[in-house]
C-alpha cells in the first residue's frame, strides 16, 4: 500500500440519525449536524476522532441525535465519499428509484 | 432501594442475607437458592420469616417442596429482555399456589410493571428516586385485557366473559 | 372480516396514548435511547439506514377498503407517498418522523389498525392463507383461528419478553399457502377419523441463519384446546429457550437441542396441567368470531359468463392475465384475483398511495370491500365475479397493476435489503428489478412457468431465499456486494430447503447467473415440467456445470 492510500484510508467523518426526524446527518462545524455529507467535518487523526466522538456523545445525551459513529471516507472531487456501499447508500438514499432518494422532495 | 406495593412506595422490611454471612437470627432474611440448599435445616431452625431469590435461570421447581416456607419470593429480572420470571411468577401462583409476596427485583422498568402485575407479581423493587405516582400510573395505562393471567381470575376475554360482566372493574363491552 | 368492538377500540386507543407518552418522555430526556428502544420496537418502530421505519400490522393480511385508504393517507401525510408490503403480510413505511408517529398511530386506530407487536421478542402478527375463506380446498377459514390467536397474544403479559421473536401461521387447506413448516408454530387444519376438524401442531420451523423445517409435535389438537396448547408451548419456550446467543434463541434451536419427543413431552405435561381451564375455547366463541368471516352475499343465480369468455378470446393480454393471476373461488361464477405488485423494474411489494386508493375503490366495486396481502407481497381480491373481470382488469391496467406474472419468474420476493435495512449485507430490490426487467416478456414468462425467485439482503432471510426455487442471498465480501445462490427450496407441503450451488456472484454477474440457471432448466426440462420438478429429477449437477464449468475430477 502506498503512503497516499494509507492516508486516505484514515480519513473519517462522524454520522448519526436525528432523534426526532430519524434523518441521516453528519457532524459539521460548530458541533452542528448537517444532512449534507459535503459539509461534514473531516477527521484526519485520532485526537480529532476522540474529540468529535465526545461531542457526538453529548449530542446523544441532550437528545439531538441517536447512534453516532465514525465512517471511513476518501476525499474526492466532490468532497468526502464513504468507502463502504452501506454508507454510500446512507448518504445518497435508496438506489431503487430516483424519487425515493434523500434529495427527493418528500411527497406530502 | 425502595419497594412499590399497591401503588405506594414503602420501606423494605427485608434484608438480604449474603451467602457467606452468619445466620444472624434476625427477622426477615432473604437468602439465595444456593444458601437455602446448603443451610436449609439451620435456616428452618431459626424459625423466622424467610424469603428467597430466584435468579432468572432458577425456575421454581428448584424449591418446589419448600415454597410454602417462604413469605417472600424475589424474582430477578437481570435485564428487561430476560422474561423468564414472568413464567416463574405464573407457575408460583397457579401451579404451586404461592400466596405470599412475589417481588420483582433487578432491572425493573416502569413500562413493564403492568405485565409483571398481571403475572402475579405484587411488589416491585425500584430506585429510591423514582416518582411513585408516575410509576403507579403505569398500571392503569391499558385497562382492558384480551387474555387472563393472574390479575383477573384467569379469564380469557373472548370465550368466557359475558358482556357487562364487570370482573375487574373495567370490563364492559 | 373482523370488526372491532368497543373492547378492541379501547385497547388500541390506550396503546396509542401510552406510546404518545413514551415518545414525549423520550423527547424530554426522561428516557434514554436504550430505555426507549424496546418501547418503540414494541410498537413496530425501527431506526433503519436512512430514517425511522414503521411496521403496521395487517392481521392475517386482511384489509377493508377503508383501511387501505387510510394506509394511502398515511403514505401521503407522514411518508413519501408509498408503502412496502412485506412477506409477513404487513406494511412498512420507510420515512416517518418520530414526532409524527403518535398522530400516525391515532389515524390508524381510527380504522382499527395498529403497530402493536410488529417487532420485539413477542408473538408477532399471525399469518394465514391468503386464499382463506375462498379456496376450494380448505377445511375451514384459517382467519377465524388467526383472529382468536391474535386476541389471545395481544399484549400478553407473560410472553412479551421471549428469548426471540415468535411467528405463528395457520393453514386451513392441505395445499400450504401459509408456509406453516417455516414458522415457530405452524397450525395445519386436519380432520380426525371422527370427522372433527382440529390442528396438526408443528413447531420449530424457521429460516434465518439456520433454516429448519418444523416438526409435528401433535397430530391432532381439538379446537377447544388451541389456546391452552399454545400457552403450554410458549411457557416451555419462555423458560427454556436460549438467551445467551441471539442466533440460537429461536424455538427451532430449543426443539433441536432438546429433541422433538422430549420437547413435545414437556409441552404435554404443562398442557395437561392447564387444559380444560380458563383457556378452553368454547364453541360459542368460535362461532362468534366465525360470524365475522361469513362468506359475502354472493350472487347465486348463475349469470352466463359469455362476456368473460368472449373477452378472453378477444384480448390476448387479458387472457394471459386471467391464466396467471386468477384462480377459482369455491363459489361458482367467482374468481380469486391476484394483483401483482411486481411490475417489471419496480420494487417488489411497493405500492404508491394512489395505487392503494385504486385498490380500495376496486375492492369496493368488485370484491365486497375486502383485500388481502399475500406473503408473496401481492394483493388478493377474493370474491370477484367473473362477469366483472374484464372491467376490473382494465382499471387495474390503467393504474399499472395488471402485471400478469403471479407465480412466474418475475413474481420475485425481495426484502428491503441494503437500500433500507440496517442489517443488510447487500441490496435485494435492485437485483429483483434487474431480474424482472430481464424476464419482462410475457411469452417467455409463460414458457418458463412456475418459478419462485426469492432474494434476501442478509442471512436473516426476510426475503425467504431458503425456500425459493432460486434463492439469492446477499453476502459481504470485503465491503463488496456478493450473492450466493441456492436451488430447490420449497415452502409448501413439498417442503425443502435450498441447496447452495457454489461460490457467490458479484452484483454485476448475479442476474446473468440467474439467466443461465433458467436457460439450463429450459434445455433439460421435459414438456410441462416445472422448475421444481426438473430440479427434483436432475439435481444440482447440470446447473453447476453450466455456471462454473465441468467439475475437475
Ligand atoms: S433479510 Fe436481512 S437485509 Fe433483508 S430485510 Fe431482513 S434483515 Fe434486512
Amino acid at each position: 500500500m502506498s503512503k497516499k492510500t494509507e492516508q486516505i484510508f484514515d480519513t473519517k467523518v462522524v454520522t448519526a440519525n436525528m432523534l426526532l426526524g430519524g434523518n441521516v446527518v453528519y457532524m459539521a462545524t460548530g458541533s452542528s449536524w448537517d444532512e449534507k455529507l459535503a459539509n461534514a467535518l473531516i477527521i484526519k487523526n485520532d485526537d480529532a476522532l476522540t474529540r468529535l466522538n465526545k461531542v457526538a456523545q453529548e449530542a446523544v445525551t441532550s437528545g439531538i441525535v441517536v447512534g453516532p459513529y465514525a465512517i471511513a471516507v476518501k476525499i474526492g472531487f466532490a468532497g468526502p465519499q464513504p468507502l463502504s456501499k452501506r454508507e454510500q447508500i446512507r448518504a445518497t438514499g435508496p438506489t431503487i428509484r430516483a424519487d425515493y432518494s434523500e434529495q427527493a422532495v418528500p411527497n406530502v | 432501594m425502595a419497594l412499590l406495593v399497591t401503588n405506594k412506595v414503602i420501606k423494605d422490611q427485608w434484608h438480604i442475607l449474603e451467602d457467606d454471612a452468619q445466620i444472624d437470627g434476625g427477622d426477615n432474611m432473604i437468602v439465595s437458592v444456593e444458601r437455602w440448599q446448603r443451610d436449609r435445616d439451620d435456616l428452618i431452625a431459626c424459625n423466622r420469616d424467610l424469603g428467597i431469590v430466584l435468579k432468572s435461570d432458577q425456575p421454581p421447581n428448584l424449591i418446589e417442596k419448600d415454597i410454602q416456607r417462604f413469605s417472600v419470593i424475589c424474582l430477578e429480572f437481570p435485564k428487561f429482555t430476560d422474561g423468564r420470571a414472568y413464567s416463574y411468577a405464573r407457575l408460583l401462583r397457579n401451579k404451586y399456589g404461592f400466596k405470599g409476596e412475589l417481588r420483582a427485583v433487578g432491572n425493573v422498568l416502569r413500562d413493564q410493571l403492568a405485565f409483571m402485575l398481571r403475572c402475579g407479581i405484587d411488589a416491585f423493587e425500584i430506585a429510591d428516586n423514582v416518582n411513585a405516582r408516575d410509576w403507579s400510573s403505569a398500571f392503569g395505562e391499558i385497562t382492558v385485557r384480551y387474555q387472563g393471567a393472574n390479575d383477573i381470575a384467569n379469564i380469557v376475554r373472548p370465550n368466557i366473559i359475558p358482556p357487562h360482566n364487570d370482573v375487574a372493574g373495567n370490563w364492559s363491552y | 372480516m373482523y370488526r372491532y368492538d368497543e373492547f378492541d377500540h379501547t385497547i388500541v386507543q390506550e396503546r396509542v396514548d401510552q406510546f404518545r407518552d413514551q415518545v414525549s418522555r423520550r423527547v424530554s430526556g426522561e428516557l434514554t435511547e436504550e430505555e426507549f428502544r424496546p418501547l418503540r420496537l414494541m410498537n413496530g418502530l425501527y431506526l433503519q439506514l436512512h430514517a425511522y421505519m414503521l411496521r403496521v400490522a395487517i392481521p392475517y393480511g386482511t384489509l377493508s377498503s377503508k383501511q387501505i385508504r387510510m394506509l394511502a393517507h398515511i403514505a401521503r401525510r407522514y411518508d413519501r407517498g408509498y408503502g412496502h408490503f412485506t412477506t409477513r403480510q404487513n406494511i412498512q413505511y420507510n420515512w416517518p418522523k418520530l414526532e409524527d408517529v403518535p398522530d400516525l398511530l391515532a389515524d390508524l386506530a381510527s380504522v382499527e389498525m395498529h403497530a402493536i407487536q410488529t417487532s420485539g421478542n413477542c408473538i408477532r402478527n399471525v399469518t394465514a392463507d391468503a386464499y382463506a375463506g375462498v379456496a376450494d380446498d380448505e377445511l375451514e377459514d384459517s382467519r377465524i383461528y388467526a383472529e382468536i390467536i391474535r386476541q389471545w397474544s395481544t399484549l400478553h403479559p407473560e410472553f412479551s419478553f421471549l428469548p426471540r421473536k415468535f411467528k405463528i401461521a395457520v393453514s386451513g387447506a392441505p395445499t400450504d399457502r401459509a408456509a406453516v413448516r417455516f414458522h415457530d408454530i405452524g397450525l395445519q387444519m386436519r380432520q380426525n377419523i371422527r370427522g372433527e376438524v382440529g390442528f396438526e401442531v408443528l413447531v420449530g420451523g424457521g429460516q434465518g441463519r439456520t433454516p429448519i423445517i418444523a416438526e409435528t409435535i401433535r397430530d391432532f389438537l381439538p379446537k377447544q384446546d388451541l389456546l391452552s396448547y399454545l400457552e403450554a408451548i410458549l411457557r416451555v419456550y419462555n423458560m427454556l429457550g436460549r438467551r445467551d446467543n441471539i442466533y440460537k434463541a429461536r424455538i427451532k434451536i430449543l426443539v433441536k437441542e432438546t429433541g422433538r419427543d422430549k420437547f413435545a413431552a414437556l409441552v404435554e405435561e404443562e398442557w395437561n396441567r392447564i387444559r380444560g381451564g380458563a383457556l378452553d375455547l368454547h364453541k360459542d366463541e368460535i362461532n362468534r368470531i366465525r360470524s365475522y368471516f361469513a362468506p359475502p352475499l354472493y350472487e347465486l343465480t348463475p349469470e352466463p359468463d359469455t362476456d368473460y369468455q368472449i373477452a378472453r378470446r378477444a384480448d390476448r393480454d387479458f387472457d394471459r392475465w386471467c391464466a396467471s393471476n386468477v384462480v377459482s373461488n369455491k363459489q361458482p361464477g367467482y374468481g380469486i384475483v391476484n394483483i401483482s405488485l411486481k411490475p417489471a423494474g419496480m420494487a417488489p411489494g411497493d405500492a404508491t398511495a394512489d395505487q392503494m386508493d385504486v385498490l380500495a375503490d376496486l375492492a369496493e366495486t368488485y370484491s365486497f370491500d375486502e383485500l388481502r396481502v399475500t406473503h408473496k407481497q401481492n394483493i388478493v381480491l377474493g370474491h370477484v365475479r367473473l362477469v366483472g373481470l374484464h372491467a376490473l382488469w382494465q382499471q387495474l391496467d390503467a393504474a399499472g397493476l395488471a402485471t400478469a406474472n403471479i407465480g412466474l419468474a418475475s413474481d420475485i420476493i425481495a426484502c428491503p435489503g441494503l437500500d433500507y435495512c440496517n442489517l443488510a449485507n447487500a441490496r435485494s430490490i435492485p437485483v429483483a428489478q434487474r431480474i424482472s426487467e430481464r424476464f419482462a416478456n410475457p411469452d417467455q414468462l409463460a414458457r418458463i412457468g412456475a418459478l419462485r425467485i426469492n432474494i434476501s439482503g442478509c442471512i436473516n432471510a426476510c426475503g425467504h431465499h431458503h425456500v425459493g426455487d432460486i434463492g439469492i442471498l446477499g453476502v459481504d465480501r470485503r465491503g463488496e456486494e456478493f450473492y450466493q445462490i441456492t436451488l430447490g427450496g420449497d415452502p409448501t407441503e413439498n417442503v425443502a430447503i435450498g441447496e447452495v450451488i457454489g461460490p457467490a456472484f458479484s452484483y454485476d454477474d448475479v442476474v446473468d447467473a440467474v439467466e443461465t440457471i433458467i436457460a439450463t432448466y429450459e434445455t433439460i426440462r421435459t414438456i410441462d415440467e416445472t422448475f421444481a420438478q426438473t430440479w427434483r429429477r436432475v439435481g444440482v449437477t447440470p446447473f453447476k456445470e453450466k455456471l462454473y464449468g465441468p467439475a475437475r475430477h
